[in-house]
């Protein structure tokens, strides 16, 4: 018989940030809440926080399918009216409010108790939340290579998660190789978090890693998912759950290439690239002007501090990443003009 | 043709976004569509006088060569093609 449905509160200590979870089945809850690094607490009120109201809606269109539990791409449509815009996955439909601390999210009832469904389920009303607490939702990569901690954006098979994987082979530390939170720390530090506690990484990217490596990693999902995962552990050096940024970095894959190369960007190209990489694009729309002026705040703050670089990697990548790797950070070492943490 | 005034409206508008960094580099994002226009520092000068009011291409590129160490032609060529791409990119809708 599946948990009844409660009130859960979790606590983004590092924010900060407390997320209300009302109507959540409790397995989903705490699954959810392990992903996301927060202790939770059941049945606890809490003003303060920003409330996720679950409510099921069988005539939500679902679509199930077993082999797109871990697919990366999630399909999102948005609509956007008056001062209130919806986002539509496959048997959800989330309501969210300009400048509101609640979000309504109506589940189809196959999605309810299905963790890793409902935590899709919950990614706008996240986003919405971390831009209320001046923190942005990003697609990128966060690693440290020789000692660098380095904000990786790039476009879909820029190469990201095979950085990743070769900053793991290099002995190197991995923060995310997806999806990060941007946010502010210490009134006006800017740190990068993970979101997730697993890392996927794709199969192609793996192929870079030492066998040794390889092993330490746990497949899981049908023979057919093309991402490998990774639970991380709190004893394992190889992952960090936050580190603050030195620099950024736009990752492009040049096939062209021998080995990489490495130019200064433009604080207009790097504010570009965070922009083309923030997870919630509905709340830069005009009808959301406190989260849009939050996010861009924040982004500006980034580019102004940062130098920023765009990283061309070639064949190198595959044929000798760890070699590449150490040429890179060597390469960003002497351009110099950048704070190691 | 290419509407200076409707490029205007749509820059003044919350229909889009417009940021100058500190490097004299900026962004003019269309929220309508989430687009970026990432622009050097004499591309964010020219979306500047275009919000600001001004009327005509012979306004912009007098306005560029009074400020930047550019030539005639240089100006010219920039100007048209900066223009084009605003009107492409933030204020042409076809049909």
């Amino acid at each position: 018989m599946p948990n009844q449905a409660g009130d859960f509160l979790l606590n983004f200590d590092e924010l900060p940030l407390r997320i209300q979870l009302e109507g959540c089945p409790g397995e989903v809850a705490r699954s959810i809440a392990y992903q996301w690094f927060c202790p939770v607490h059941s049945r606890t009120a809490d003003s303060g926080a920003f409330r996720v109201r679950f409510r099921v809606e069988p005539g939500l269109r679902f679509r199930p399918s077993a082999s797109t539990r871990f697919r990366g791409q999630v399909r999102l449509r948005v609509q956007t009216l008056s001062s209130t815009s919806r986002l539509l996955l496959s048997g959800t439909r989330t309501t969210l409010t300009a400048g509101g601390s609640v979000a309504e999210i109506e589940v189809h009832p196959q999605v309810l108790h299905d963790p890793h469904l409902m935590e899709q389920a919950t990614g706008g009303a996240l986003g919405h939340a971390l831009a209320l607490a001046s923190a942005s939702f990003l697609h990128g990569a966060a690693l440290i290579v020789d000692d660098l901690p380095i904000l990786l954006l790039g476009g879909p098979q820029a190469g990201k998660s095979t950085v990743s994987a070769a900053t793991l082979s290099t002995g190197g530390t991995v923060i995310s190789d997806d999806s990060l939170i941007l946010y502010r720390y210490q009134a006006d530090g800017l740190a990068i978090r993970a979101l997730r506690r697993d890392i996927l990484l794709r199969e192609g990217s793996l192929q870079v890693l030492p066998l040794t490596v390889q092993q330490r990693l746990r497949q899981i999902g049908p023979a057919s998912d093309p991402r490998w995962v990774h639970v991380r552990q709190e004893s394992d050096r190889s992952f960090r759950s936050t580190m603050v940024p030195a620099m950024l970095c736009v990752l492009r894959r040049d096939r062209r290439l021998a080995g990489f190369r490495l130019e200064p960007m433009s604080q207009a190209l790097a504010l570009a690239s965070l922009i083309e990489a923030n997870s919630s694009p509905h709340l830069l729309h005009p009808e959301f002007p406190g989260e849009q002026q939050a996010l861009m705040s924040l982004w500006i703050q980034l580019v102004s501090e940062l130098p920023a670089f765009e990283l061309r990697l070639g064949s190198a990548l595959l044929e000798s990443p760890e070699a590449l790797l150490h040429d890179v950070a060597e390469r960003l070492r002497e351009l110099g003009g950048f704070r190691v943490v | 043709m290419i509407d200076l005034q409707a490029i205007a409206a749509v820059l003044e508008s919350d229909l889009s976004l417009r940021k100058t960094l500190d490097d004299g580099t900026g962004v003019v994002v269309d929220l309508r569509k989430s687009r970026v226009l990432a622009l050097n520092s004499t591309g964010m000068f020219l979306v500047e006088q275009i919000a600001q009011g001004a009327e005509s291409v012979e306004d912009l590129i007098a306005a560029l060569t009074d400020t930047f160490a550019v030539d005639q032609a240089t100006a010219q060529h920039d100007v048209q093609n900066l223009i084009q791409d605003l009107w492409q990119r933030l204020a042409y809708e076809e049909g």
